[in-house]
């Protein structure tokens, strides 16, 4: 298992950095400050277990801006920096091949982020138990399983990146780019609306809800809302599909697109890699 | 079964670059294998072909028995490579470096072993941003000796090591070529390989411009031989006269003194003889050209100037910069952008 022992060595390289605790730290910080100045929020709720839930979902849509960015700290150097130092030599000196160096740095950096969320999970019980009436238990594990599963993705998107080019430079340029893209811009246009105008603007075709729908939909982050919209009773009101409406719009379709996007960047960027001239 | 076989390789980068032309060459197990050439000839992307690291455009390479292009990475398990214009992981220490090894080779070896056996077992426990040079060069060199490789690749070995580390890296591996190992080394210092090696393949611009066993080149050297004559006045057109000597290779005129390269010994008294015909010689220098000379006569690289004996190769390990490490894998501090990666460095 090369990729075993490509995942445990760098992990403790990784673990060892100062960057990528520093990332965590602040994550984790963030959370816990959104956690302390919630708690008066509570009371505007129709009961305190709607109030904490909504709180929780709160904390996921801190994750979803904050996460992509730690992510993305914590993993755009994985490959591309061994190849930009020549360390790559070392690990593809050994019997390692090329998958083995893209599944065992996506194993090894996912590790460091599903530490760092169980670490901002942590934070989040503590503040829980000290600051707020009642703990959802079940809502709790949903909501921060899902911050794992999406801190997973950006990992996947990082090391993919990695994977593809040869310098740590591109690897920045080309992360900041999908972070803004699919994380910024997203933020005051959805990709539903883009494809609406174009569907319906440029190519004449008739109004088709359900596909904007889906595509908006398809992004990571509206994807995690979809999950986190069916925790939260108060917000998902009118924002859920109807249930008569097809099978990828529905929440229950949204763990697809989320674990697509595990495999789909990994993929690309392995192909990029094992064709790739280290030199 | 052969080590190493090259046939026909040859890899273009973009950009009309032909980095490896057309090169052939095998080595024969146990033997210690010297590949030199000046940077840039195309060495250090034949060894990257080699490795697995860059794929060929045509030819095939078979390392092993195994072809390089096809499922290489198992028979790494009994290659050791020392990579050039590495870094080592600078927030590992060296045991670690040695155990990581270790555990993916499946190799049975003890860290300290290694370490004390290229003598830094005191810096052990130290993190390789530390180091120096030369300690990173050693540190490297125990990682290619793990797994008590059938095949060993050294890539510019000596880069970085003083004189003493010279002499015991010299002195492991004609220990390890004695046991069987096969020992692949590169350089662009002719000295060190003419030292320690069996056989010799020199490469430039691309191409294998000689194969021989060392002392069949020393032969060479020794048939060719340089002579140089002072003379009273200098006749016009002699160094054109001279050139037309089917035993003359090279005529060079400074000032009064004419530098005449012959095929062979007995060649120079025809020379003298012609000379003597037309000018009065005042006196007569003869000495054997130098194994640099021979080196830049096949790689094209006339000396100039300069004058005699040792060419301006130098011998040993030239340093080339304080540290080898550098910030890989995750951007500490920020510094890393900032520093640059220790590629090949032109002499």
């Amino acid at each position: 298992m090369s990729a075993l022992d490509v995942a445990r060595k760098d992990f403790l390289d990784a673990r060892r950095s100062k960057i990528v605790w520093l990332a965590v730290t602040i994550y984790a910080g963030f959370v816990g400050f959104f956690m302390f100045i919630q708690r008066s929020q509570v009371r505007f709720h129709d009961t305190a277990r709607e109030g904490v839930v909504s709180v929780l979902a709160g904390v996921a849509t801190i994750g979803s801006l904050l996460i992509p960015v730690v992510a993305l700290v914590v993993a755009y150097l994985a490959i591309a920096g061994e190849r930009e130092t020549g360390s790559i030599a070392f690990l593809l000196g050994l019997p390692n091949t090329r998958r083995d160096v893209v599944v065992g740095k996506f194993v090894s950096r996912s590790a460091v982020m599903v530490l760092g969320v169980i670490f901002a999970s942590l934070v989040v019980a503590a503040s829980l138990l000290a600051l707020y009436p009642v703990f959802p238990v079940g809502t709790y594990l949903v909501a921060m399983g899902v911050m794992a599963l999406y801190a997973v993705i950006y990992v996947a998107i990082a090391i993919g990146i990695s994977a593809s080019v040869a310098s740590k430079a591109r690897a920045a340029a080309a992360g900041f780019g999908v972070y803004v893209t699919l994380n910024v811009f997203t933020l005051f246009v959805s990709a539903g609306y883009l494809v609406r105008r174009l569907h319906v603007d440029v190519f004449g075709f008739a109004e088709a809800p359900m596909l904007y729908r889906f595509v908006s939909q398809l992004l990571p982050s509206e994807a995690l809302f979809q999950i986190t919209r069916t925790i939260d009773v108060d917000i998902a009101a009118g924002s859920l599909p109807p249930a008569d409406a097809p099978f990828y719009v529905q929440p229950e379709f949204a763990p697809v697109v989320l674990c697509a996007w595990i495999v789909a960047p990994l993929a690309v960027g392995y192909m990029r890699f094992k064709s790739a001239d280290l030199s | 079964m052969v080590p190493i076989e090259v046939s026909g390789l040859r890899k273009a980068y973009p950009g009309g670059v032909l980095a490896v032309d057309d090169l052939s060459f095998s080595v024969d197990e146990g033997e210690i294998f010297g590949f030199l050439g000046p940077n840039g000839a195309g060495k250090s992307t034949t060894i990257n072909i080699l490795l697995g690291y860059v794929s060929p455009t045509a030819g095939s390479a078979t390392v092993l028995g195994q072809d390089v292009s096809g499922e290489f990475a198992p028979t790494r398990e009994r290659i050791g490579v020392l990579p050039d214009g590495y870094s080592l992981y600078d927030r590992l220490t060296a045991r670690e470096h040695l155990e990581w090894v270790i555990r993916t080779k499946d190799a049975a070896d003890d860290p300290d072993a290694i370490l004390e056996r290229v003598g830094i077992v005191d810096a052990a426990d130290r993190r390789a941003g530390g180091f120096s040079k030369g300690m990173c060069q050693r540190l490297a060199f125990g990682m290619a000796l793990v797994g008590d490789p059938d095949l060993l690749v050294l890539d510019e070995p000596s880069s970085g090591l003083d004189p003493t580390g010279v002499q015991e890296l010299r002195a492991t591996i004609q220990d390890l070529a004695a046991d069987g190992t096969t020992v692949f080394f590169s350089s662009h210092v002719l000295s060190e390989v003419e030292a320690v090696c069996d056989r010799v393949a020199i490469m430039s611009g691309g191409r294998l411009v000689a194969l021989d066993d060392i002392e069949t080149l020393r032969d060479d050297l020794e048939q060719s031989s340089r002579i140089r004559l002072a003379l009273e006045s200098v006749p016009e057109s002699i160094t054109a006269e001279l050139s037309q000597l089917p035993v003359v290779e090279a005529v060079v005129l400074e000032g009064a003194e004419l530098r005449v390269d012959c095929h062979d010994a007995a060649a120079k008294v025809d020379v003298v003889r012609h000379v003597d015909e037309r000018a009065t010689v005042a006196d007569i220098v003869s000495e054997p050209a130098s194994m640099e000379e021979l080196f830049n006569q096949y790689t094209g690289d006339v000396p100039v100037g300069g004058g005699s004996g040792g060419g301006g190769g130098g011998s040993g390990g030239s340093d080339e910069s304080g540290r080898c490490g550098s910030s890989d894998a995750t951007d500490d501090d920020g510094t890393a952008d900032g520093r640059q990666s220790s590629t090949e460095v032109s002499v």
